[in-house]
């Protein structure tokens, strides 16, 4: 494994390594047809949207030293109904004060502010908002999942400063499942992978990953090849 | 400056709403700016590791934006006090 992915395992990093393969991966894949694969050139590929959770051959995303021939042949997030929360959070945080706004003079009418105060107080409050779903959000796009003709590499971001980047080449993982639990995972067809790996190397999970049943499925083609 | 001064001067800027409202927006503003700039590093660092090609850029320039925004109020904020 490249030694500068252990420096970024859990920390808080200032600096941006910059790695020519990347730049290599980029050009290859806008450039150089002979850096795909036949069995892609076949398949049908996609480009992920912003909100994308599963993605076959998905086209323009690019892994920080991806390999020349290497590709990309999956990508997971977790299922989008899992932003629900925080989601409905915010459409409450941005409808709630036009709720308050008349019941504000009665409520407060000990605190007497100039307009302008109030104008900044207001702003403040959504950009306060508009941060909240920018930090959910990237959350929830930067947990991602990569299968690749070559390795499986899963990026675990836990909070805006946490994070924790793992990757297994295929030829190691020994078993894969999933288990989808209750009535919701069932509706939405989302569940946990479990990917486990030779000896003492750490287990993958996918958690709440869509169509569960289908990663396990290309991630079995791929390793019975 | 005699302790009484000092009472005089606090009961001054505390019946000043306003004034205070504004010292604890700064700060608070502040704060929060600091952050922006933190979640908008972190967003580049991470759009390096795992860079969607289409997203990424407008995911920069709202990262971006939100800083700005932050910088814009809190300046604004020290100039009307």
């Amino acid at each position: 494994m490249d030694n500068s992915k252990n420096d970024l395992k859990g920390e808080f990093v200032l600096s941006k390594d910059t790695k020519t393969n990347t730049e290599d991966a980029v050009d290859a894949k806008i450039k150089t047809p002979k850096a795909i694969s036949k069995n892609s050139l076949a398949a049908n590929h996609n480009s992920p949207h912003f909100f994308s959770s599963f993605s076959r051959y998905p086209d323009g995303v690019v892994l920080q030293n991806q390999e020349l021939d290497e590709e990309i042949l999956l990508l997971i997030r977790r299922h989008f109904i899992t932003n629900f929360p925080w989601l409905f959070i915010s459409l409450l945080a941005i409808v709630f004060p036009f709720l308050l706004i008349p019941l504000l003079p009665s409520l407060f009418s000990f605190i007497n502010l100039s307009g302008i105060t109030q104008t900044f107080i207001a702003s403040f409050y959504f950009i306060i908002i508009f941060g909240y779903i920018l930090v959910n959000f990237s959350i929830w796009y930067f947990n991602v999942a990569l299968v690749t003709n070559k390795r499986i590499v899963d990026l675990d971001v836990t909070g805006i400063l946490f994070r924790n980047i793992a990757e297994t080449n295929l030829n190691l993982i020994q078993d894969i499942s999933y288990t989808q639990n209750g009535s919701i995972r069932s509706i939405f067809n989302y569940g946990d992978v479990l990917v486990q790996t030779a000896g003492t190397l750490p287990n993958f999970e996918f958690d709440r990953a869509p169509r569960p049943a289908e990663i396990i499925r290309i991630i079995s083609d791929l390793i019975g090849k | 400056m005699s302790i009484t001064d000092i009472i005089q001067l606090i009961q001054t800027l505390f019946s000043n709403q306003d004034l205070i409202v504004k010292i604890i927006l700064i700060v608070l503003l502040s704060l929060y700016v600091l952050f922006a700039i933190i979640v908008s590093r972190q967003i580049f660092v991470l759009n390096e590791i795992v860079n969607q090609i289409s997203f990424s850029p407008i995911f920069k320039i709202l990262s971006v934006i939100h800083v700005i925004i932050a910088i814009l109020l809190l300046v604004s904020n020290i100039l009307n006090i």
